[in-house]
């Protein structure tokens, strides 16, 4: 008799197994569709911007170059039409981050009255920080200095952007190694010893490792295949539509950013050997 | 005669109770032998010992010249093993999974070929979930002969079938005897030991209360004055049964 070959019996339940698997809805289901779906949902939390919500008091002097200015700047979000209690109740609760009026007092000098909120702090000091760097520029122009005594260069340095999917990356990498150890091979064997195949297995010359192995062996391969699968819809489908300038235009940064990240995370957890 | 399975002094104890209480026996190459017994009597305990699926707890165990204790897995390889109630890989067609224990055996087989033996070629691109009883203890059988094994264990075969479908797997069983493969098979009904087997084994309480061949133990019965207490009749409900229904397997 030919010496029994453990590897070949290994391989036969890795090929068994990876044809149960493909066929197999959930697995499908949760191995390209579930994440598929949370990238696009964490991609499009993360397209939100920073955004400061001004509350302009009713009956304020518009016509005035401060208010002219603020209403160029594109983080800010001036509301005009709301009473002057509903506004300061919303102030309280922080879902307005200031309010202002423009009053000319009897000298003809523009009195800003500002008023920010505790519920919001940052949100009110940025706002006061912009406020008063156009209001001291208003004045430095009244003063017709031809050399200023200090001035700013800005250069912005181009990085990686932040997102939310940065955020939320460590947690979904630790799920997802969670997931590979506990569904992946845990659950697996459970089932198949309740169903009784792991009995039959046992009763055939290969070892108790090799049964372990070879399970392993296709999820890890199965692992491989549905992050190929996922990081191609990621790189051609989306870059696709950028190319296209399509509607996925203003989004479609953020669906690169979530699969870059994804991408790592299936790497990390395929090299921890199963999903 | 030759004993290719020699037991002796089986026993097998779970905490206070002793499912296998010291049993001898020895099969002879290429017979069938029964092991006949009620529910709990011990049977699919002594059978999976046998198979080295369960440890024993003393005793002495020789399968074709090697001992269950130093050759588990020369021993594996020479033989054919059908449990009471096996599972089989999930989603996988039948030929598929004749190619698995194809490769769990070590062996080159044809799946179609395989199937032919127990009539299921046509079932090939079915899952095992999808067969009827009868089809699926045919495909448990199906199994046990990739490895072209010396010697089959068949665990209630036949349990829950049909007549028709019984009478079938008898026919398989004699088939796969008359190429020299020797069998052992439990079960708890009396005419299929009676039809099937070489020699048996009644087995109860966890002890061999007699070994003989059939004829043998129906004829020392009777010697000893015993007559049923209704004369039978000279056809059963199940010939009748059969007669009504037809001797055809009804797979579908």
């Amino acid at each position: 008799m030919n010496k029994y070959s453990q590897l070949r019996a290994m391989f036969a339940i890795t090929k068994a197994s990876l044809h149960s698997i493909v066929r197999n809805p959930s697995a499908v289901v949760f191995n390209l569709v579930f994440p598929l779906i949370f990238i696009i949902v964490f991609g499009f939390i993360s397209g939100g911007r920073f955004k400061i919500d001004v509350a302009v008091e009713k009956g304020s002097d518009m016509n005035n170059p401060v208010f002219q200015s603020l209403e160029k700047i594109s983080t800010l979000n001036l509301i005009k039409e709301k009473a002057t209690g509903e506004m300061y109740s919303e102030l309280e609760k922080g879902r307005v981050d200031a309010m202002v009026s423009f009053v000319r007092n009897e000298k003809g000098v523009l009195v800003i009255d500002m008023k920010t909120t505790k519920a919001s702090p940052e949100r009110g000091s940025f706002f006061k920080v912009m406020l008063s760097e156009i209001i001291d520029e208003q004045n430095l122009s009244m003063t017709r200095t031809e050399v200023p005594m200090t001035e700013l260069k800005e250069e912005v340095v181009e990085g990686r952007k932040y997102k939310t999917i940065d955020f939320i990356l460590p947690g979904q990498l630790g799920f997802s190694l969670l997931s590979a150890g506990v569904f992946g091979t845990a659950f697996i064997f459970i089932s198949l010893r309740q169903t009784l195949v792991i009995k039959r297995f046992f009763a055939t010359p290969i070892n108790k490792a090799h049964i372990i192995l070879g399970e392993s062996l296709s999820r890890l391969i199965f692992s491989i295949f549905s992050s190929v699968i996922i990081i191609l819809i990621g790189t051609f489908f989306w870059l696709h539509t950028r190319e296209r300038g399509c509607y996925f235009y203003k989004y479609d940064h953020t669906f690169d950013h979530s699969f870059d990240s994804i991408s790592r995370i299936r790497v990390c957890s395929v090299g921890n050997c199963k999903e | 005669m030759n004993p290719i399975i020699q037991v002796k002094n089986l026993i097998k104890k779970y905490d206070d109770l002793t499912a296998v209480d010291g049993i001898s026996f020895d099969v002879s190459k290429g017979e069938i032998f029964g092991l006949l017994g009620p529910n709990g009597a011990g049977k699919t305990t002594t059978l999976e010992i046998m198979e080295t699926l369960r440890e024993k707890t003393s005793g002495e165990v020789i399968i074709n010249g090697l001992s269950i204790d130093k050759d588990q897995n020369a021993i594996k390889q020479i033989i054919g093993v059908q449990l009471q109630s096996a599972g089989f890989y999930p989603n996988l067609y039948l030929y598929e999974l004749i190619e698995l224990f194809a490769g769990l055996y070590n062996v080159e087989v044809n799946p179609d070929e395989m199937l032919k033996l127990v009539d299921l070629q046509e079932k090939k691109k079915s899952k095992f979930k999808e067969l009827s009883g009868g089809q699926k203890q045919r495909f448990s059988i199906c199994t046990t002969l990739i490895n072209e094994p010396k010697i089959i264990f068949l665990d209630e075969p036949t349990t829950g079938l049909d007549p028709q479908a019984r009478r079938n797997l008898w026919e398989l069983i004699k088939q796969i005897k008359s190429k020299g493969t020797t069998i052992m098979l439990t079960t708890h009904y009396m005419d299929e030991a009676e039809v099937l087997c070489d020699r048996v084994g009644i087995i109860d309480n966890g002890k061999i209360v007699i070994i003989d061949t059939p004829d043998n133990l129906i004829d020392d019965l009777i010697k000893t004055g015993f007559e049923r207490p209704k004369l039978l009749k000279l056809a059963t409900l199940e010939d009748v049964f059969l007669n009504m229904t037809g001797k055809e397997l009804r797979d579908n």
